[in-house]
């Protein structure tokens, strides 16, 4: 499905007050000429607002803000209706037109336009200001364009992914690494110094010299199955169930040792609880010897009558002035005796349940302690049920005679066991042992870490493999892209660069392809002897800007090949007259299957292609004024006479134009009589005389017809007289004002007259292609209808025959 | 500014109907990148009879986000088997 622009109208949009409608028919080309200011990029801001997704254009911004207008911008100012734009395209066999309108706020987008949208995978308007900025971009943001116009974020993704799994792991390995030199230190610091990595034989070793300390066997391997190491568990055992009979030996004398008065362990926790009691004793004594009762009656009686003056003793009945009681304090002094005497009672009772808890809790304490012991020994604890109960009948009721003999009992049993163990220094065995585990534990851990690492280094070995292929197969496809651009980018450059004295190569290539970060797609130029430069560091403006509206138009062509079409605006700056010339034949002649949209300020530009595929499926138009109220002012007509006309009636320098006009008729018609000027400097084919052309080509038509003509028309020959091609100053051409020297307006448009003359008598009249001419029969034909030279009767004048 | 256009340009729907390319061998064809996608997993699990493989084509092959989190777990029961 290619489409095809067949029309564009702007209504009230940026320049145009009213409405222009560009008619591409079925799908040509346009250059229009328009002077800065000109109402020229309007045309390109409308492409930009139709495919733009809020329907404004990106400098703009969405809506008004401190730094964006919006989109009101887009509206023209002297206009005072519906601002839009309409397109018409040409999809597959059918014409569809699309109106989008200006609005202030976002503009949805039409339908029909989606098409369109679709189509235009990468933008198709080059400005030429955004150029430079197109080869100074980055290798890497280049890559991910590419990879975003390719549709390819599954393929950059898994890329992504598979070295983020990659990374991960190595990540892991790191983290094991730590691992390992943390354990080596350890190592190191437990062996003192000795092994700083594991290595079992070396460690084996180390254990040997420990265990000849001890009277063990050498190791032949450094794990726990080495029998020198079975062998240091067996005495270490055995050392340990020593160890824990002599600690419930010594559990079980503590109770039993005893003096004349009983146990002394028990007997002095009991002592607590004995002194507590006796405090509770004597506090009940007290209160049974207080006068409770004697305070309790009189109090009675006092209160009972009801004339009882509360002046009056109620203990001995006188007044309280007389009696021994003689107050109420004595009273409340009676009472507060009472008072202490059952508080004193209330405390030494329960002192006396604290210290009885005390004692529970000893004995409590050593029952645990027994358990703990007899277990470590292995013993059952039935065994210790009569001493047990005999500790408690001793601290409970103070009975001793059981307990004596039952610790008795037990001790012998335990130091019977005790003489069948191996004599051995205490704990000797155990710190060896100790000491080996903590090194054994290590190199397991070592070697554990070890093990992970080898299984996931084949892992990582895997996945770097994977990750290789993933990238091979991502980056042909991407090679295959930056090819095909590469191509034509450097076709571009050396096309337009033919006349330069030193033409650089272009590479246009895929770099760090493996370095996800710095994965990209470099501009290089190899310039003499200096291969592999960035562009900016040896070539000029002019070539920069070549290479990078070559790799432009490259993109643009790979990516939007449903939508051969391409506007360019303004896209060259500083260039020569010839770097013009080779940019209007490079556009034309590498671009044929594009319908290109050419908007420049560049006159040459424009006269170069003009020239350059006059006849071929394209369009030129100029703008010639623009005003306010009325916008930019066509002039569609493709004479070079009528465009100096209006230059000369706007009040513009024409000079350069005549001359140029004159010269290209002269080359022209000279290569179409066969008519050879004579080249003042060979190296410069556009510097010739024009009079010698001028001459050639007046004999040659003589020679075909025109004599015939001139022996009857006399003011033809004074025309042909009257034409002098040098007369008119070269210089005037690049002045801006007319100089000393230069032709006056009416010098111009007489010039211009005489001139004009003779391109009408060599004109066909027959087909409106202008003059195309060829030898035919020794006549002079027109190339494009076949008829003769038809030289326009002149009304009978001044006369007479005349020659050349 | 922007390579090719504005952020707003580069938002606009891709076509991936335009996204084929020339591989430049005449018999070889346009090539996809959706197509370099689903040929990639095949190409991968023939790559070798390594579990960690079929992890990679199982897992970075399918949908959703954080694909690589997926196969780092399955590698990382893997490794705790082993």
């Amino acid at each position: 499905m290619t489409i095809k622009i067949r029309a564009l109208s702007l209504r009230a949009f940026r320049g145009y007050p009213g409405t222009k409608t560009f008619d591409f028919g079925k799908g040509s080309s346009l250059v229009l000429f328009g002077r800065n200011a000109h109402g020229k990029s309007s045309i390109t801001d409308a492409f930009e607002f139709l495919l733009d997704e809020y329907g404004t254009l990106p400098r703009f911004g969405k809506k008004k803000g401190p730094t964006t207008s919006g989109p009101l911008p887009l509206r023209n100012i002297a206009a005072t209706g519906p601002s839009s734009v309409a397109i018409t395209y040409r999809s597959q066999t059918e014409d569809v037109p699309c109106v989008r309108e200006v609005r202030e706020s976002k503009s949805p987008m039409p339908e029909a336009l989606i098409p369109l949208v679709r189509a235009a995978v990468v933008p198709f308007i080059v400005r030429g200001p955004e150029l430079r900025a197109f080869v100074e971009q980055t290798p890497q943001r280049r890559y991910e364009e590419f990879a975003r116009y390719l549709d390819a974020s599954q393929l950059t993704v898994l890329q992504r992914d598979v070295r983020t799994v990659q990374m991960r792991l190595g990540q892991d390995e790191n983290r094991d690494l730590d691992d390992r030199k943390k354990c080596e230190q350890q190592l190191k610091a437990a062996t003192g110094g000795v092994i700083t990595s594991w290595d079992e034989g070396k460690v084996a070793g180390w254990l040997s010299d420990l265990f000849k300390e001890a009277d063990l066997p050498s190791l032949a391997h450094a794990t726990e199955s080495d029998p020198a190491i079975v062998e240091l568990r067996l005495r270490e055992a055995n050392e340990r169930s020593t160890t824990a009979l002599q600690t419930l030996r010594d559990i079980v004398g503590e109770v039993s040792e005893a003096t004349e008065d009983g146990p002394v362990a028990i007997l002095a926790w009991r002592k607590g609880l004995a002194n507590a009691k006796a405090a509770v004793a004597m506090a009940a004594a007290s209160i049974a010897e207080a006068p409770i009762a004697e305070v309790l009656d009189a109090a009675h009686a006092y209160f009972a009558d009801p004339a009882h003056s509360p002046d009056t003793c109620p203990v001995c009945e006188s007044p309280f002035s007389a009696s021994p009681h003689s107050s109420r304090a004595g009273v409340r002094q009676h009472i507060e005796d009472v008072r202490q005497r059952l508080q004193a009672y209330t405390n030494a009772r329960a002192r006396a349940d604290e210290a009885a808890v005390a004692l529970s809790d000893k004995v409590e304490g050593w029952r645990a302690k027994l358990v703990a012991a007899a277990s470590a020994c292995g013993i059952p604890l039935e065994r210790f049920d009569m001493l047990v109960a005999a500790v408690v009948a001793v601290a409970d009721f103070g009975e001793t005679g059981a307990l004596v003999d039952a610790a008795a009992s037990l001790t012998n049993e335990i130091d019977e066991v005790m003489n069948t163990k191996t004599e051995t220094s205490p704990g000797r065995y155990g710190t060896l042992l100790s000491r080996v585990s903590g090194v054994l534990t290590l190199g397991a851990r070592i070697a554990e870490i070890n093990s992970r690492i080898c299984r996931r280094r084949r892992h990582l070995e895997t996945i770097a493999k994977v990750r290789r292929h993933i990238d091979a197969r991502v980056h042909e496809f991407f090679r295959s892209t930056v090819s095909a651009i590469a191509k034509r980018t450097i076709e571009f450059f050396a096309s337009v660069q033919r006349y330069a004295p030193v033409i650089a190569d272009i590479k246009v290539v895929m770099v760090d392809e493996d370095n996800e970060n710095n994965r990209g797609i470099e501009l290089l130029v190899d310039f003499d002897k200096e291969k592999d430069q960035k562009p900016n560091a040896y070539l000029s403006d002019s070539q920069q800007n070549t290479l990078a509206l070559g790799l432009r138009l490259a993109i643009i062509r790979h990516f939007n090949v449903d939508l051969p079409f391409i506007v360019l605006d303004d896209v060259i700056t500083s260039y020569d007259a010839e770097a013009k010339v080779a940019t209007a034949q490079a556009l034309v002649d590498q671009l044929r299957d594009i319908q290109l949209f050419v908007l420049t300020h560049d006159d040459t530009l424009w006269r170069q292609l003009r020239n350059y595929t006059r006849g071929d499926n394209w369009q030129y138009k100029r703008i010639v004024r623009f005003t306010l109220k009325d916008g930019p002012e066509y002039l569609d007509e493709i004479e070079d006479a009528a465009i100096i006309r209006a230059k000369i009636a706007n009040g513009e320098d024409a000079a350069g134009l005549v001359r140029r006009y004159w010269d290209r008729w002269l080359r022209e018609t000279g290569a179409q009589v066969g008519a050879r000027p004579r080249m003042t400097r060979p190296e410069d084919p556009f510097n010739y005389n024009a009079n010698d052309l001028f001459t050639n080509i007046v004999k040659i038509l003589d020679s075909h017809g025109l004599a015939e003509r001139k022996r009857n028309d006399a003011r033809l020959i004074q025309a042909i007289r009257s034409i002098a091609p040098n007369e008119l100053p070269n210089k005037a051409a690049h002045e801006a004002e007319p100089v000393d020297g230069a032709p006056s307006t009416g010098d111009l448009l007489a010039l211009l007259d005489d001139y004009q003359k003779i391109v009408d008598l060599v004109k066909c009249h027959s087909c409106p292609k202008g003059p195309k001419f060829q030898l035919l029969n020794e006549h002079v034909v027109c190339a494009h209808c076949g008829n003769r030279l038809a030289i326009p009767t002149i009304p009978p004048s001044e006369g007479g025959s005349a020659t050349v | 500014m922007e390579l090719f256009g504005s952020p707003e340009d580069a938002r606009r729907p891709a076509a991936a109907v335009s996204a084929e390319i020339d591989t430049g061998s005449s018999t070889a064809g346009p090539v996809r990148a959706g197509e370099v996608f689903d040929s990639l997993r095949n190409e991968i699990l023939g790559l070798s009879d390594d579990p960690v493989v079929a992890i990679l084509a199982g897992t970075l092959f399918g949908e959703g986000a954080k694909r690589w989190q997926a196969a780092l777990t399955s590698i990382g029961a893997l490794l705790a088997e082993q």
